[in-house]
């Protein structure tokens, strides 16, 4: 490859004779604990823009290009990482995404309000009840609809279903990753079980469109609550296999833990949200915090950690599907009589003005934010990928890691590149 | 924290940073938003981040849309301490140049380049201004001057 | 003349042996996998899917042979070879039952290892010539991997060769029929056997050199058709000698306790296989659940814990059996077990 290519594919490199900032070598380019104390001086410089120092050993061995993606086994999707080595060890990366790019914003355009739940869907593919929601969400602010509580009930019912199908969907393969075959397996037997009850109640097991602007398109059936409580009885259990299984593996641990380190400052600055953030100790949940549908009703915990590697990222989801079935335990229970959705007009017309719907994806932070213009399409959709935001850090993490540590490492992100590249 | 209140910090927190032109009002459906001029944002924004009462440290997310006679950027802030979002928004004419406000908040490198690309405006000030989504060559999609189909998929 | 027949012969039973033994270690890891992994593993062709290894073969064999445009192209085809033969040839010094055993020479362990030692060779040929960084870093660890286990490899082997008194491995298996199997007085060094020889194979948790999440498939990325047929073979047939060796070291090879070993005739060689595959079941349980180890990692679990350890183990070992000797022959401990021929 000559050198002309590589300036092209790597133009954050700075090549020989460059100068650089000899602070843009230093680690820790901003103060960790400026959040408490004082805001930091002048101008925070990206990390992912530097090169890290040479190699401590003066080996002087050449650098060579890897072309991981699109078609690598780890890169769940659509991903390209142009990664410049040294042996096995990373020296600088770049992400390239833009593979599954279908133009979803854009197709919002030219689609009515209730159309829109079926082009998110293809965004997110894995956990499509939440997105599904946002849009809801903001279609119902802007045209001032009233959603009977049993429709908003069955929606967080829902989307923790859907949740737990997505975060069991996540955390084999990155048992996979890192080189554990059995666990993927074994999570994908229990995510049969979420798929089973999406299936029985929207009739699809990936695409449900099943919340609409106004309420949800199917009742509770009583062969999905039975699914639900067989498994919230033997649930807890399933989950001490699993986590006997790989969590307690020494070898898993070794990979994991003390890698891929994320401060509070990191994730903040770049912007991450869902698991990436409360990993490394920001306590922060939008169910919580910005409660939507009935998330205000039920009672469960949110979980945070405060070590940021890539443990962290795995054990906090994993107490998360815990505090799922806490809420489908209490959906299942309480679940209010009434109607499953408001009287809406077949065509959507809602008084132009700006709306935004923030769900807790399983991913992190779904916010649809649509502009109306009067019409009964959309002037502009906006869909705030949370992974896109975590691709930013994944990219940071690269420099100085080993290649077997970074695809773990971009492995505990959760990439969904329907979703990053829309 | 009320909507009134945040109002009224903002307008003082940038008045208090010399920033001219600024509009701070809370919309119906949105919360509070901030209106500034474009060439101001890097500052308001750095301002709002380093206020030590507000505390806007989560720039969550970054995006345009086309109001048929101009672009209008759209940024979400974050203050944790408060809980609470707040809006910034600005405009800018069509093909201007854009400067990245990168070097404020890290979260904004990637949705910058998608915003330039998808709207055909000219990034500056960005350690790695390419485009993000799609090759050179194709159009600013997100403009409601590109069709979905061309003439000729439509006519035949 | 009969000389030369008589090797012929073997040669050809040794490479029916070694298919044979590939084709059911591989069947054998679908299945025993796909139990462990709650799936059904093969099940159409044949009962209980035995004949899925036909197609597949057939499907290797007129697969189209390709190679890279800048590889080398000699050393690409050669590669395999080096990589198969030395498989092949270590078949040759398992004694399979009393007097079957093509290669009966007195260096049969040093020999054996001494031919295993080549693989990582042609592993690392495969991988330069590949031209693809992949392979080449794939053939990069396992050299650092060869490296790692052969020193423990190497020094595990030393007790059952003192306890026996000859390195000749049919002499090592009548020992341990006339007294006991060697792990009973030996069982660290079988641990640090049995984790060397998962080295070795390159299998998980080792399996750095092919990890399939990171280098896609390591050395053997590039290669296609029956080239990666002998490869797969080879991986496999390795398990089969490792597993033999082990068996044959520590687990009595070819005898059983209690039986005279001039009469087991024809169940023999059978009494080997059951005790290697039982060997290599082990193998795949734990291939199938664990993590990797990352190569540096391995690097010094190899030559941090394990070289210590077993250099100590040794020197223990050694120092008691002696004493234990000594005892023995001045009537102290009425020779029970006479070792140490």
């Amino acid at each position: 490859m000559g050198l002309d290519q590589q300036t092209m594919l790597t133009p954050n490199i700075p090549f020989e004779g460059d100068t650089i900032a000899q602070e843009d070598l230093l680690e820790g380019y901003v103060n960790p604990g400026w959040l408490s104390s004082e805001p930091p001086k002048g101008i925070v410089v990206p990390r992912n823009t530097r090169r890290i120092a040479d190699d401590p050993l003066q080996l002087c061995t050449d650098h060579y290009l890897l072309n991981v993606g699109p078609q690598h086994p780890s890169t769940h999707g659509a991903l390209r990482v142009v990664m410049e080595m040294d042996g096995e060890r990373i020296m600088s990366g770049e992400a390239h995404v833009g593979q599954l790019h279908r133009g979803i914003e854009k197709l919002a355009e030219h689609r009515r309000y209730h159309q829109l739940a079926t082009l998110v869907d293809r965004a997110d593919y894995v956990s499509g009840i939440t997105v599904e929601t946002a849009v809801a969400l903001a279609t119902e602010q802007l045209a001032e609809i009233e959603v009977p509580t049993r429709a908003q009930w069955l929606r967080c019912l829902m989307a923790e279903v859907n949740r737990i199908a997505s975060h069991y969907m996540w955390m084999g393969p990155m048992g996979l990753d890192s080189g554990a075959m059995g666990i993927f397996l074994y999570m994908q037997k229990d995510r049969e079980v979420f798929l089973d009850v999406l299936e029985e109640m929207t009739g699809q097991r990936l695409m449900f469109n099943y919340v609409r602007p106004g309420g949800v398109t199917g009742d509770l059936t009583p062969r999905a609550e039975q699914i639900l409580r067989d498994y919230l009885k033997i649930g807890i259990k399933r989950m001490k296999e699993h986590w006997d299984n790989l969590f307690e593996s020494e070898i898993f641990q070794m990979r994991t833990k003390g890698i891929g380190v994320l401060t509070r400052a990191d994730v903040l600055n770049y912007g991450a949200t869902g698991h990436v953030l409360r990993a490394s100790g920001v306590d922060f949940d939008v169910r919580r915090d910005r409660p939507y549908d009935a998330y205000d009703q039920f009672d469960f915990e949110v979980m945070t950690r405060s070590g940021g590697d890539i443990f962290d990222r795995v054990v906090c989801r994993f107490d998360e599907i815990r505090q799922s079935l806490r809420i489908i335990e209490q959906c299942l229970d309480g679940l209010p009589t009434g109607d499953i959705k408001a009287k809406t007009p077949k065509v959507l017309r809602v008084p132009a003005g700006e709306a935004c719907g923030i769900v807790e994806s399983a991913r992190g932070e779904v916010g649809i934010h649509l502009y109306a213009d009067g019409s009964d399409k959309p002037l502009r959709m906006r869909y705030r990928p949370p992974t896109l935001y975590s691709l930013a850090l994944a990219e940071v993490l690269l420099p100085g890691t080993l290649f077997a540590d970074a695809i773990v490492n971009m492995g505990s992100f959760d990439f969904c590149f329907g979703e990053v590249d829309r | 924290m009320k909507p009134a209140m945040l109002t009224e910090q903002v307008t003082a927190a940038l008045d208090a940073a010399g920033i001219t032109q600024h509009q701070v009002s809370e919309w119906e459906h949105l919360g509070v938003v901030a209106r500034v001029p474009a060439d101001a944002v890097v500052g308001v924004l750095d301002v709002l981040r380093q206020h030590e009462e507000l505390q806007f440290v989560q720039l969550i997310d970054t995006f345009g849309a086309d109001l048929s006679d101009l672009i209008e950027v759209t940024y979400r802030l974050r203050s944790l301490k408060h809980n609470v979002d707040l809006l910034v928004k600005c405009e800018l004419p069509y093909g201007a140049s854009y400067s990245s406000v990168g070097t404020v908040f890290a979260s904004a490198l990637l949705p910058e380049r998608e915003l330039c690309e998808m709207f055909g405006l000219v990034l500056s000030g960005h350690p790695n201004p390419k485009r993000l989504l799609t090759i050179e060559g194709m159009p600013p999609f997100l403009r409601k001057d590109v069709a979905i189909r061309t003439k000729e998929e439509i006519w035949g | 003349m009969s000389m030369l027949l008589q090797a012929i012969l073997w040669c050809l039973l040794l490479i029916t042996v070694m298919l044979v033994c590939g084709a059911s270690i591989i069947y054998m890891l679908r299945k025993v996998l796909g139990a462990a992994h709650l799936r059904i593993g093969p099940n159409t062709l044949g009962p209980a899917g035995i004949l899925q290894l036909f197609p597949d073969v057939i499907k290797l064999l007129t697969k189209e042979d390709r190679h890279p445009n800048l590889s080398d192209k000699g050393l690409y085809c050669l590669a395999p070879i080096i990589v198969f033969t030395p498989m092949l040839v270590a078949f040759a010094f398992i004694p399979f039952g009393s007097g079957i055993v093509a290669a009966d020479v007195n260096m049969g362990v040093m020999m054996i290892l001494a031919f295993l030692t080549l693989v990582p060779l042609g592993i690392f040929a495969a991988g330069w010539s590949s031209h693809s960084k992949y392979a080449l870093i794939g053939a990069v660890r396992s050299v650092g991997a060869a490296i790692t286990y052969e020193v423990p490899l190497l020094l595990s082997v030393l007790p059952p060769i003192m306890m026996a008194g000859s390195m000749n491995l049919s002499d090592i298996v009548l020992t341990q029929a006339n007294s006991v199997w060697f792990i009973v007085p030996a069982l660290p060094s079988a641990i640090i056997f049995f984790l060397c020889a998962q080295m070795e194979t390159n299998q998980a948790p080792f399996d750095m050199t092919e990890a399939e999440s990171e280098l896609v498939a390591g050395f053997s990325t590039e290669y296609s058709a029956m080239r990666f047929g002998f490869i797969f073979l080879t991986e496999f047939a390795g398990n089969f000698v490792m597993a033999a060796l082990a068996a044959t070291l520590f687990l009595g090879g070819w005898t059983l306790p209690g039986v005279d070993p001039h009469s087991m005739g024809i169940f023999a060689p059978m009494v080997l296989v059951i005790k290697s595959y039982l060997i290599i079941f082990l193998f795949m349980m734990i291939r199938g659940n664990f993590s990797r180890y990352r190569v540096d990692q391995m690097a010094q679990l190899g030559w941090k814990k394990l070289i210590p350890l077993t250099l100590l183990w040794t020197m223990v070992f050694a120092i008691g059996m002696r004493s234990f000797q000594l005892l023995s022959a001045s009537g102290a401990l009425g020779g029970i077990f006479g070792l140490g021929g």
